[in-house]
């Protein structure tokens, strides 16, 4: 009997020992439940569907545009609500930077004080979304643009304006911030822009070919007619604010490596209001229209002119 | 709020009290109009701070009361909450004749009540404090996710919105099929 007492004592002991550890294990698990899950939010709900319309549009007018993105996503009302108020907001950066494996993009708002970080994105398409979503309806300043792979670039691109797909950009300046041969790139963003918004163009360090879209003018159809294009990378580096378009020349030697063929400093006449050429100061390396005319004929030496094109570019010129 | 005069009596108006106001203006002796919300409760407004509500300031207008007839007929306000109706009354007060700085903190600070309050002030028309109100609504969400937006914004999702229509369509069929039913068996 006494062993018995005793074994059934120790079982005892046993059984509240373990009966112990699990009371303290699911102390420990709540209190890791109440640590991990997400607070409840403190103050009392708002019956958003229930409020007025003007508080409503109130309201989000005092969003940013990330929390306005948030609302759009919330229901069908509200992304109809968010669209409309989105045209009346500015951006005064929307900064896109591409990565090998992400896209940040970030957003500065003068009513917020300060950029906020919009969001990482790890998937092109969900990226491009976004973008194409705050670009077609918020008026931004300056949209920057920084790239330095093009294989990244050109996958973005593909993602934003895929063929077919409407995408406007409404900026009015663009920072074309990749360094590295990205003038096709560059185009594609060109076509996208809403022509009459955009005032500035700023590309930085970029080897452009054959940007006709920026420099749409008599001058700029003779400098194509001048170099050839598969000879020559010509980097344009456009100042609206100067009123100044500078314009490399890089040719490529026998080795593979560049050098600097020419540089042109002038202002293009279509490019800027011409009531504003006679006053702008320009440096030493700087030409009118007309000495860019003999400029040009000092590079006619050992260059095929097209008969037709130069002809047709002396009628415009006998016009001019 | 000391400047506000609230009546304690639910049947008739609080009897006027010197209020501090006058004392501040002694020239013109301001005149005071009477507001009750659903709970009954009286409260007495200078036509000073009654000028903040579009709402108040065209019926005051419109019927150009004496201060007798206002104290007669107090203006309800059946939809507003009593509690509601004096934060409104105490803000009013409060900005009387000044204008209301962007950033106000005299709001009272039960933001429990902040739907209420927009709705009464919307209703009211109290254009600078509707404004304010919505700054702190829109604060409430700042850099939320949409589904924390939803939760603090009681916002239903499209799916709950639909099974929600369905439900009230089947409800709707269903009451109108009863009252055909019923309409047959009268005429029967």
């Amino acid at each position: 009997m006494g062993v018995l007492t005793m074994g059934e004592e120790l079982l005892c002991t046993a059984v509240s020992v373990v009966l112990h550890i699990f009371v303290q294990i699911s102390h420990l698990v709540d209190f890791g439940k109440r640590c991990f899950t997400r607070a409840p939010p403190s103050l009392d709900p708002i019956d958003w569907p229930a409020m007025p319309r003007v508080a409503q549009e109130k309201v989000i007018d005092y969003l940013d545009i990330k929390t306005r993105y948030a609302l759009r996503r919330c229901s069908k009302s509200d992304q109809a609500l968010v669209e409309r108020t989105l045209k009346t907001i500015e951006a005064e950066f929307v900064f896109l930077k591409i990565f090998d494996d992400k896209i940040d993009v970030d957003v500065m708002q003068k009513t917020f004080r300060g950029m906020f970080y919009f969001k990482t994105f790890t998937c092109p398409n969900e990226a491009a979304m976004v973008l194409r979503s705050i670009l077609k309806r918020v008026l931004t300043k300056n949209l920057v643009i920084e790239c330095h792979k093009i294989h990244n670039l050109r996958r973005f691109l593909d993602a934003w304006a895929p063929e077919g797909h409407n995408v406007k950009i409404r900026t009015m300046k663009l920072t074309w911030n990749c360094q590295m041969e990205s003038a096709r790139e560059l185009r594609r963003v060109l076509a996208l822009v809403q022509s009459d918004l955009v005032t500035e163009v700023l590309v930085n360090d970029g080897f452009l070919i054959n940007l006709d879209w920026l420099m749409r003018s008599k001058f700029w159809n003779l400098l194509k007619a001048v170099y050839p294009h598969q000879d020559v990378f010509i980097d344009i580096q456009k100042h609206c604010s100067l009123k100044v378009v500078e314009i490399y020349f890089v040719g490529v030697d026998e080795n593979g490596s560049c050098y600097k063929k020419e540089v042109l400093r002038t202002e293009d006449p279509s490019a800027f209001n011409e009531d504003d050429v006679d006053s702008i100061y320009l440096p030493r390396q700087t030409f009118t229209f007309l000495e860019i005319t003999e400029t040009l004929k000092r590079l006619e030496v050992g260059l095929q002119w097209d008969e037709e094109e130069k002809s047709s570019w002396l009628g415009q010129k006998n016009q001019v | 709020m000391s400047s506000t005069e609230q009546g304690t009596s639910s049947a008739a108006p609080a009897e006027p009290t010197t209020a501090p106001e006058s004392a501040a203006a002694p020239e013109v002796p301001e005149s005071f109009y009477y507001v009750h919300g659903k709970d009954k409760v009286v409260h007495k407004v200078s036509a000073g701070a009654l000028q903040h509500s579009a709402l108040i300031h065209g019926m005051i207008s419109n019927l150009g009361y004496t201060e007798e007839q206002a104290k007669a007929n107090p203006f309800p306000f059946e939809n507003i909450d009593g509690d509601i109706l004096q934060m409104v009354v105490d803000w009013c007060n409060q900005h009387k004749g000044k204008p209301t700085p962007p950033e106000d903190t005299n709001l009272p600070k039960q933001k429990e009540k902040l739907f209420d309050l927009v709705l009464a002030v919307n209703y009211l028309e109290i254009k600078e404090l509707l404004t304010y109100c919505c700054k702190q609504v829109a604060m409430m969400v700042k850099g939320k996710s949409p589904e924390e937006i939803r939760e603090i914004w009681m916002i239903p999702t499209d799916a709950e919105d639909e099974a929600a229509e369905k439900e009230a369509k089947k409800r709707a069929g269903k009451e109108a099929a009863g009252e055909t039913a019923a309409a047959a068996g009268d005429a029967k």
